[in-house]
């Protein structure tokens, strides 16, 4: 046992190691990532009282059409029946309770329901009893690591061990995958963010005389492959990204030919429906040269929905603050593209506070179709705003060359232009008012993609408009352009 | 009975007392500005030396969403900045005023106006005309649109505008309009040409 004082330095060193152990941890965003037949997207979790907790409205918005109600600490939570067109499965909760009844069965919650800043928040440990019934569909929930798989979406990798001089390692998907590759040393690292990859296995040594052990792990809605090697490694795409080819790194070369069966790493095409960032493709140093995958990239619409944060917008009402109008509209807006086959993407899913910068940042490496910033402020018309540059540039732009950051829009400014009416002729034909003009609005110079900003004007009651009219009519507008593009192409 | 000397008495008191309440009434009123004007820590403007001119204002019209110019007389001293933020300060006046076509608040103000080799001009504007602004893409648009166009009409030499508040860069005007960059005016002045 240790006591006395010559004993403090020691007991303050594990505990000053263990604070910043934990520390680092605390730092790491918990989130849950779901993979559906709809959508795969990640959600933020929230820690209270050492119970994990996810906002059950947040969860079944992507997946569902979900409708949430509350009357004093009663909620009353209703899907749509997937198997009765036109009626709805029901589901009660009570804040401080954990008891719920769901479509008519007592289910025991492993700690009370919560209501926090308009949220219903549930313990995620229950997750997979509330949605099963709710969703009427298969639940495969991996609660250690946060991953929760519906309507049989886990896809199983199957790895292949090609031994020869040199061995190369074959890892088989079910489809298309875009992990994010890092290589450290003789170690390459692939993290499934946000592909539904499960591997069943052994982890361990490989017994090869490149390849020495595999590791698998899956941790905070990742799944990370690891392989090890008695040499660097190199990743590449092959079969149109379902299989990944590991192979030793060849020794620099002055110049070395392609290989037409699998293209090294680049960073790869944006995904179909993610509400997270997708990260950052690492691609290992390589001779080879590097072409895109072969397949074209997704028809993705980024939603900007403006302000958050602290950055409250126009306030409407004293109660009524601008970013919650356009949170509400951005996300109704991606459920009507989502019910028309289109991935989206939403810059925030919550009250956070994006720099318009980051907001830039994130759409640009996204490579979006298109990009709708949504705004709201009190008027009558609904104002439609193509971006205007603060400087005129004589230059014509390369889109696919590198962009000046504070004019990367110069390169798609026809684009957005003619996007613009478009967007109106659909609003117009609801006999809603609309006005386009430019505006020296942010972030949209920064946008490398076709960009507009859409503002609804809005009263003391919320938007003037039905907030399904207009979002159903930029959807139509959206689609259209799709077209068009697909038809010029 | 009171005798009626004493009534007149007391009439003539009365009416001693009532315009004596009167006088003190004023008196207080009067010191009481007298502390507001010596509180008051804003610093007042010298006087104008210079001549009376006439300079164009691209007004904003937020109702119509329109810009219209508008020609008023104005004393303008002959050194350039103060020149510039002269006509900067009669266009926000304007603004100011009620009923007003495009509203600012009350206390919005040009701090000052830089000129750099006659071509840019870096437009200095007060705290309180961005803490009084109103939020929204297009009157936004329109503070920015109005201040400079009417800046390069009457200094044409001018190529390019930049915006500061209070001596310090910002992001945006109330949440929308970008401050960051520099105006081209020929950029802008395309611009309310298309809305005038």
């Amino acid at each position: 046992m240790f006591t006395g004082g010559a004993c403090n330095p020691v007991w303050a060193t594990v505990a000053i190691t263990l604070l910043l152990l934990n520390s680092g941890t605390a730092s790491e965003r918990q989130r849950l990532a779901v993979y559906a037949p709809q959508a795969n997207f990640v959600l933020p979790v929230s820690e209270i009282g050492g119970t994990t907790y996810v906002g059950i409205f947040e969860l079944l918005e992507p997946l569902s059409a979900p409708e949430l109600k509350v009357v004093g600490t009663q909620w009353k939570l209703r899907v749509p029946d997937s198997g009765n067109a036109g009626k709805s499965i029901e589901a009660d909760f009570e804040d401080g309770n954990a008891t719920a009844i769901v479509r008519g069965q007592k289910i025991l919650l492993s700690a009370p329901a919560r209501h926090e800043n308009g949220r219903l928040l549930l313990p995620l440990h229950n997750i997979g009893n509330i949605l099963k019934p709710l969703l009427q569909t298969e639940v495969v929930f991996h609660e250690a690591s946060r991953r929760l798989f519906l309507g049989g979406s886990a896809e199983e990798a199957i790895i292949e061990l090609r031994r020869g001089e040199p061995s190369t390692l074959a890892l088989h998907f079910p489809a298309a995958v875009n992990p994010a590759i890092n290589q450290e040393g003789n170690t390459l690292k692939l993290s499934f963010a946000k592909d539904p990859v499960v591997i069943v296995g052994q982890s361990g040594p490989l017994n090869d005389k490149l390849f020495t052990s595999e590791d698998y792990t899956e941790s905070n809605g990742t799944a990370t492959l690891t392989i090890s090697g008695s040499a660097p490694l190199l990743a590449s795409f092959a079969a149109g990204g379902k299989t990944i080819v590991v192979s030793g790194a060849p020794a620099p070369q002055p110049t070395a030919p392609p290989n037409p069966a699998a293209t090294s790493i680049m960073p790869a095409p944006p995904g179909t429906t993610k509400p997270e960032n997708a990260p950052t493709t690492l691609q290992p140093p390589s001779p080879v040269a590097a072409a895109p995958p072969a397949a074209p990239p997704p028809f993705l619409i980024v939603i900007d929905p403006a302000h958050g944060g602290s950055d409250s917008g126009a306030r409407i009402t004293p109660t009524m603050a601008e970013k919650d109008i356009t949170l509400s509209l951005a996300r109704r807006l991606r459920r009507e593209l989502q019910a028309r086959h289109i991935a989206v993407d939403l810059l925030r899913d919550d009250d956070s506070n994006l720099s318009f910068d980051d907001r830039a940042l994130k759409t640009n490496l996204e490579r979006p179709a298109l990009f709708i910033s949504l705004h709201a402020e009190p008027g009558r018309e609904v104002g439609i705003y193509t971006p205007a540059l603060p400087v005129a540039l004589s230059t014509t732009m390369d889109k696919k060359s590198f962009l000046p950051w504070q004019t990367a829009q110069q390169a798609f400014l026809a684009q957005s232009t003619a996007l613009a009416p478009r967007i109106a002729e659909s609003i117009g034909q609801r006999e809603i008012p609309i006005q386009i003009r430019p505006a020296f609005l942010e972030p949209l110079q920064s946008i490398a993609a076709p960009a507009v900003a859409v503002e609804v004007p809005a009263n003391r009651h919320g938007l003037r408009i039905p907030e399904d009219q207009i979002a159903g009519a930029i959807a139509e507008a959206v689609v259209v352009w799709k077209a068009d593009r697909g038809a010029a192409r | 009975m009171i005798p009626r000397h004493i009534q007149i008495t007391i009439a003539l008191l009365l009416v001693a007392v009532f315009t004596s309440g009167i006088y003190i009434l004023r008196l207080h009123r009067g010191t009481q500005e007298s502390l507001r004007r010596a509180a008051d820590a804003r610093p007042v403007d010298a006087p104008i030396a210079g001549r009376s001119q006439n300079i164009t204002l691209a007004i904003a019209y937020d109702e119509d969403g329109v810009f219209r110019d508008k020609t008023v007389a104005a004393v303008l001293p002959d050194e350039s900045s103060a020149r510039a933020r002269e006509i900067l300060q009669t266009l926000i006046a304007q603004y100011v005023s009620k009923p007003s076509p495009h509203p600012l608040g009350e206390g919005s103000a040009v701090n000052s106006v830089f000129l750099v080799n006659g071509k840019l001009a870096v437009v200095d504007l007060n705290q309180a005309l961005v803490d009084e602004h109103p939020s929204g893409i297009m009157v936004e648009d329109f503070t920015l649109l109005s201040l400079i166009e009417t800046l390069s009409q009457n200094m044409p030499q001018l190529e390019q505008v930049k915006i500061l508040i209070d001596g310090k860069e910002r992001e945006t005007l109330a949440g929308h309009a970008d401050l960051k960059s520099a105006y081209s005016t020929s950029v802008v002045h395309q611009m309310v040409e298309r809305l005038q």
